[in-house]
């Protein structure tokens, strides 16, 4: 029943390891390959990886109900990945059915894999595109035909922002989506970090070295200039588990969680 | 990605079930806190705690049962699983809080066997989430590698398209495309290069193009992947089967696969035949003479440079430079056909005139032509050369019933120095021709160094005049004009001077030089300007002797008056003194200058006057003021001839001026045949 494939592209080779699917392995799910599944427990060796993914997917979910809860019914998301547990368009839709969700990845497999699952699904989409280039996805078909820029729309980068090098600018990548966004939308991002575990945060960088993509965690200023032009909701700039939690003893892990959240808003 | 389990929805009574019995809110929230820290579940807490708080009420039911059966506890280990709780300690934490949990509690204290099925219950929940946990990773493994072989599809999908677009271009595509290994070999040919090279369809296409072209082609290819570069073009010229030349426009580039390591190279050859064949005659047009089909004159000089270059004494090259006379009276009066006609038939005498030697004729000009003859054993003399030429274009030239007679004059030159400028030759050619040409028609002349070393300066000096003038370097001076009688001095006359390094040129020079270059109006202008304005101050009459040109231009009047006007010079203290031979040569515009300058009380005078019998009319007709004598008289017939005329002049009441300073003997000389005024030379 399986194929064999003779040749492979790059966007599809399965002995690459992919951060999405490394993301899920670490969730616990099983879209994964041998080579996640290896570099995911090389991972597991320096760094509290699964409690930092599940403490990040759990933040992704409370920002996207607090959003729904201000009237956002409109979302884009940066990096999507593999829908794996907890998709956006899940929990929004679960809150309120008319949200519309559109998904950019530039991994073939996991856009691939993301049309499967929302193939009847009217109100979310998937596009490949480069979230470093903010024009090609806002201009993208699919993207003009879910979402309406004149109302305000949820843009959510979490967990992503980390694979963007200096050299590409994430800080003037996301002024340009800012741009293009309506007056009462808002940003919600989660960033790796060094700033409580140094040393773990260089190893697990070094880890990700030797993959196609590499991770500059940043500092909690660098972070901050990223919401330039929104302004920051309660709690402001926190550790994951730290934002909104369900329950106080949520937070006791909020220095092993190596990702800072922080939810803005447009004026 | 698997639905949430059924019971995860919101019950209508607030959270029991019928069969759950009391609500155990601490032990389900202690199971909730350990469970949400082994994994993440996309559940809202309080749900996770409802359904945990339900399991357990379906537990205790199963451990009190009277009938027992472990099958409700699979039940639970489905949902963990459902729910999402597979981290590595989900199971682990489960079965360690559970079982003392059930264990201690105490309303299943009586149970009998409680620990055995305690431990039932935990095996069904652990051994049902490891099914379900398995099917769950089959199923999402599944869906991966379903996603992979899609997307693989697409792109292959996606590889064919491309490789079917290229099919098309390949096989319709209008210019000729070639592919080649990168060992040379020809991999691929597309038909329209097989058409374009009329290769025999019977024969493999691969070998439509000539080995030695593949040789060349490998060769260029070689050397791109040497220095890297990325394309190659060119104009090469291609034999086709049918043994034809063509001319192609090739442009050969790397195609590299996914890495960047070239893979092959494509030739795109475009026929350009016509296009070469439309470029060689645009540069033919330009170098050649539309009317005669000669070179023309950028057609003419590299050919001339080149063979000046090549030249080695003792062999000589004969430049002539040729000017067809005439030409100008036939298109006035028989049209421009007619003179186009003659120019024609004049370029073909003089090719049939050369014909015996190494020449190359040229129409350099309107009406002018170059002959150059690379001199052998057998050239002739420059006058048999001219003789020749002559004699073929004596022959008349008919246009309709009219014998259109075409004569030349021409300029030659003829050196056997090496490198030598052809614009130089061209030059020293061309002026022996002006000098030829001062004497007549039809006349010819032989380049004479000492002449022309002569010319040459006289010539620059001309050239300078408008620049002198402008710059204030021709100055007037005002040398008195004395009564011979007392000597006493009655008026003054205007003479120009320019100091030039080459000399002094004084009033009669610089007259002419203006009139040679067709300066004669602004000089005039500046002329009469200058002088009335300075004769103001002087309050006694002024001659200012004009050029021939000038004497005859039509707007000489209107100046006058202008300067007349600007100046408040008086009108009879201004004698203008005309060129007789200005006035003899156009009597029409010059006579109607006279009068008019008379009735605006200008006094006229007539300068150059020889005595002849026109002169005297105008003097009978126009009645000037008086007459300046050509020359200083000399001789004694001169002399005599002099006097004769003197009393005819007087009698129309005109005086006799000479310009000469008259003292002693002179004036003696000038008194007794009746000259009036002298001009005091400075």
């Amino acid at each position: 029943m399986v194929e064999r494939v003779t040749w492979v592209p790059d966007g599809v080779n399965v002995d690459l390891p992919s951060s999405a699917r490394i993301y899920d392995y670490l969730l616990g799910g099983g879209h994964n390959f041998a080579a996640d599944r290896d570099t995911a427990e090389a991972l597991v060796k320096v760094l509290p990886v699964r409690d930092m993914a599940r403490l990040n997917r759990a933040y992704l979910r409370r920002a996207v109900l607090a959003l729904v809860d201000a009237g956002i019914r409109q979302f884009l998301d940066l990096g999507s990945g593999i829908p794996t547990v907890g998709n956006v368009h899940e929990v929004a839709q679960e809150a309120d059915p008319t949200c519309r969700v559109v998904y950019v990845d530039f991994e073939p497999v996991a856009i691939t894999h993301a049309e499967l699952l929302l193939s009847d699904n009217p109100g979310a989409t998937a596009i490949l595109a480069d979230l470093r280039d903010p024009e090609a996805v806002l201009s993208a078909p699919e993207t003009r035909r879910m979402l309406d820029f004149a109302k305000p729309v949820g843009l959510l980068a979490v967990g992503v922002l980390q694979f963007i090098p200096d050299e590409s600018d994430p800080w003037a990548v996301l002024r340009r989506y800012a741009d293009a966004l309506a007056p009462g939308s808002y940003l919600a991002l989660s960033h790796f970090t060094p700033d409580r575990m140094p040393a773990a945060m260089a190893a697990g960088a070094g880890v990700f070295k030797n993959t196609a993509e590499p991770i500059t965690p940043r500092t909690a200023e660098q972070v901050l200039r990223m919401m330039d032009g929104f302004e920051l909701i309660e709690p402001g700039l926190v550790m994951t588990p730290e934002w909104r939690p369900e329950s106080p003893d949520e937070v006791v892990d909020a220095n092993r969680a190596n990702l800072y959240a922080a939810v803005g808003r447009k004026p | 990605m698997t639905k949430l389990p059924h019971d995860g929805s919101e019950p209508a009574d607030g959270g029991t079930s019928p069969s759950a019995g009391p609500a155990r809110p601490e032990l389900a929230e202690r199971w909730t806190k350990v469970l949400t820290k082994t994994a993440y579940s996309p559940m809202a807490r309080h749900r996770i705690k409802r359904c945990l708080a339900e399991h357990l009420a379906a537990l205790v039911e199963a451990s009190a049962a009277v009938e027992f059966s472990a099958d409700p506890a699979a039940a639970v280990g489905e949902w963990l699983v459902g729910a999402r709780f597979t981290g590595q300690t989900s199971l682990r934490r489960t079965v360690e809080l559970l079982g003392p949990a059930l264990r201690d509690l105490p309303e299943l204290a009586g149970v009998d066997g409680l620990a055995d099925r305690v431990f039932s219950l935990l095996g069904e929940l652990a051994s049902a989430y490891t099914n379900a946990v398995r099917q769950q990773i089959f199923g999402e493994q599944q869906k991966v590698r379903d996603s992979l072989l899609r997307t693989v599809k697409q792109m292959q999908q996606d590889l064919h398209d491309s490789e079917a677009r290229f099919r098309q271009v390949f096989s319709s595509s209008a210019v000729g495309i070639a592919i080649l290994g990168l060992d040379g070999k020809v991999i691929e040919v597309n038909p329209a290069l097989v058409a374009m090279l009329r290769h025999p369809a019977e024969k493999p296409p691969e070998q439509a193009l000539n080995p030695r072209y593949v040789a060349a082609l490998q060769a260029v290819s070689a050397l791109m992947m040497i220095d890297g570069s990325e394309s190659f073009r060119a104009e090469r010229q291609f034999t086709d089967h049918t043994g034809d030349t063509m001319w192609a426009n090739v442009v050969l580039s790397v195609v590299r696969d996914a890495d960047g390591a070239p893979k092959y190279h494509v030739a795109v050859i475009e026929d350009v035949t016509d296009q070469r064949v439309l470029r060689e005659y645009l540069r033919h047009q330009a170098l050649h003479d539309v009317l005669t089909g000669l070179p023309n004159r950028e057609g003419f000089l590299p050919k001339l440079e080149e063979v000046l270059v090549h030249l080695d004494a003792p062999r000589s090259v004969t430049l002539c430079y040729l000017d067809v006379d005439s030409v100008t009276i036939v298109n006035d009066g028989l049209g421009y056909q007619a003179g186009d006609t003659l120019l024609a038939e004049v370029a073909k005498r003089l090719t049939a005139a050369v014909a015996d030697e190494i020449a190359t004729v040229a129409r350099i000009g309107g009406d002018e032509f170059v002959i150059l003859v690379e001199d052998t054993a057998t050239t002739p003399s420059i006058s048999a050369l001219a003789a020749t030429i002559d004699r073929e274009l004596a022959e008349p030239v008919y246009q309709g019933d009219f014998g259109i007679a075409a004569s030349a004059s021409m300029g030659f030159v003829r050196t056997s120095a090496r490198g030598g400028d052809a614009l130089a030759l061209l030059r020293q050619a061309h002026s022996t021709l002006r000098r030829a040409e001062a004497g007549g028609k039809r006349q010819w002349g032989v380049y004479d160094a000492d002449q022309d070393s002569r010319d040459r300066p006289r010539l620059s000096l001309i050239a300078a005049l408008p620049g002198a003038l402008e710059n204030g370097e021709i100055v007037i001076d005002y040398p008195p004009v004395v009564r011979l009688t007392d000597q006493e001095p009655v008026a003054f006359a205007a003479r120009m001077r320019w100091d030039h390094r080459l000399g002094v040129v004084d009033h009669d020079e610089c007259l002419r030089f203006a009139d040679e270059l067709g300066q004669s109006g602004p000089l005039a202008q500046w002329l009469l300007r200058d002088t009335c304005d300075h004769a103001r101050r002087l309050a006694a009459p002024l001659i200012v002797r004009l050029s021939a040109d000038q004497s005859r231009d039509p707007d000489l009047c209107a100046l006058v008056g202008q300067a007349l006007q600007d100046t408040g010079f008086p009108a009879d203290r201004l004698w203008l003194s005309l060129a007789a031979r200005g006035v003899r040569d156009d009597p029409e515009v010059a006579e109607d200058n006279l009068t008019v300058l008379a009735d605006m009380g200008v006094r006229r005078l007539l300068h150059g006057f020889g005595g002849g019998l026109p002169e005297l009319s105008i003097v009978d007709r126009h009645l000037p003021h008086g007459v300046e004598l050509e020359s200083q008289p000399e001789g004694r017939l001169n002399l005599a001839g002099i006097a004769a005329l003197v009393p005819l002049i007087h009698s129309a009441g005109t005086i006799v001026i000479v310009d000469d300073t008259a003292t002693g003997d002179r004036a003696a000389r000038y008194r007794e045949i009746g000259v009036d005024l002298a001009v005091q030379r400075l």
